[in-house]
């Protein structure tokens, strides 16, 4: 009996050892493998023929089907720069600086990556819509009603997950080194109200 | 010690010291629990890509056929793949190379646009975007490894420069065209654009022909000329 309780324990701890630290590794990555500052997350193998089989695991998972990292990143948040999970009950800033690229957005997705719906039809801003304030900021309010300059609708009842899409990092320091890029150049996520 | 099968007698029975010591008797087992919890794992990690039934590959095949190009209305409700980006219309085939090879046809419009060229596991094994395009017209065969050699003796001779020929290393993937929007208003002219894409099987060379091709590339100059060169050349050294 002695022998049987401990096999049933063994399993247990088997499968729960194994299986929750997959999971949590292929879903929110590590140091090794993803990089980018503050709530910003990029996979940096993402797309690549040699990419490790944590990054090619979580792309099947989410059934996402990125581009090489060497031309294009995609940093994902899903809390703010406190680290309190974002949410469409709360009101944020994301304050922007200029990224040197060929093309980058900021768009809002729910939990499952889909959009939400608004009578705006908004989603997402891009280096082609943004101004620039005087402060050299590029400011994006995300909020569930209705605000002044560059509104992003979050809607309700939702998680939300911000996505910050760069296609062609245009220094050679940001295409060779995905690090130079840098925590302070990556937007700001401040929560104003709840 | 244990000698019934019932959780109320190990209460009444076992203190906690008992507890303890049944734990440490069992020590053997928490390693192997640890060692197979690793092993798990990494079959796991693995497996996944090629278990997952929900990948891109099984999302696009729900909506489309292989080897023609399909247009994505931009900022969809219910996309086919999570997190497409909503200011970025997207053109999608699912390429098979088992019957035939395949060819795009696509037209640059922007600097920001770009062709990639997946496997069937998502791996990105060519890209192109329109700021590294030399001229906004191109044409890519993608063509399998195994294939090759009769391609690259063929085709290449006679579409010249106008073709570039991509290998694949499976014979499934995906080509996804990407034109990021500089606005909404832009949306219906980027659409336009993009239609312009196209998804082409090309019927594969026969392997005879090719063989043909290949051995008319290799012969080495006629030995008529080479003799004549060297009678000339023996001509030139008598004069002298």
């Amino acid at each position: 009996m002695k022998n049987l309780i401990a096999f049933f324990i063994f399993a247990i701890m088997s499968l729960i050892i194994g299986l929750g630290s997959a999971r949590s590794m292929i879903d929110g990555g590590f140091s090794l493998i993803t990089r980018g500052g503050g709530p910003w997350r990029a996979w940096v193998n993402a797309g690549s023929e040699f990419a490790d089989p944590y990054t090619k695991a979580h792309f099947a998972r989410s059934g996402e089907l990125p581009i090489t990292s060497a031309s294009g990143l995609t940093f994902t948040a899903t809390t703010d720069n406190d680290g309190s999970r974002l949410t469409s009950d709360c009101e944020y800033e994301i304050i922007a600086r200029p990224l040197t690229a060929l093309w980058w957005s900021i768009a809002v997705f729910d939990e499952e990556g889909k959009l939400i719906p608004n009578p705006a039809g908004r989603y997402a801003f891009s280096n082609q819509n943004l101004t620039i304030l005087l402060d050299g900021t590029q400011r994006i309010t995300l909020a569930p009603t209705a605000r002044p300059g560059h509104w992003l609708p979050s809607g309700d009842d939702h998680y939300l997950t911000l996505q910050l899409r760069i296609i062609r990092p245009l220094t050679i320091e940001q295409q060779q080194n995905i690090d130079s890029i840098g925590a302070q150049n990556l937007p700001y996520i401040q929560r104003v109200k709840c | 010690m244990l000698t019934r099968f019932s959780p109320r007698e190990w209460r009444i029975h076992f203190t906690p010291r008992e507890w303890l010591k049944e734990l440490r008797s069992m020590w053997p087992w928490l390693v192997a629990a640890v060692f197979c919890g690793g092993v798990i794992h990494v079959v796991a990690v693995l497996a996944l890509p090629y278990l997952a039934k929900r990948d891109a590959w099984a999302r696009l095949s729900e909506i489309s056929d292989t080897n023609q190009m399909y247009l994505l209305p931009v900022a969809q409700p219910n996309p086919p793949l999570p997190y497409m980006a909503p200011d970025v219309a997207y053109a999608f085939c699912r390429f098979d190379l088992t019957k035939n090879n395949v060819q795009i046809q696509a037209a640059l419009g922007d600097s920001a646009w770009n062709v990639a060229i997946s496997g069937r596991y998502g791996d990105n094994f060519y890209f192109v975007s329109g700021a590294e395009a030399k001229r906004r017209e191109w044409r890519l065969l993608i063509v399998p490894r195994a294939r090759l050699a009769e391609e690259a003796s063929t085709e290449q001779s006679e579409e010249g420069e106008k073709q570039r020929i991509v290998i694949s290393p499976g014979m499934t993937g995906v080509i996804m065209v990407q034109a990021p929007l500089r606005g909404p208003s832009f949306a219906d002219d980027t659409l336009d654009a993009l239609r312009k894409t196209a998804c082409v099987p090309v019927a594969i060379p026969d392997p005879a022909q090719a063989a043909l091709a290949r051995q008319r590339k290799a012969v080495p100059p006629s030995p008529q000329r080479r003799s004549r060169s060297r009678v000339r050349h023996r001509r030139h050294r008598r004069d002298r």
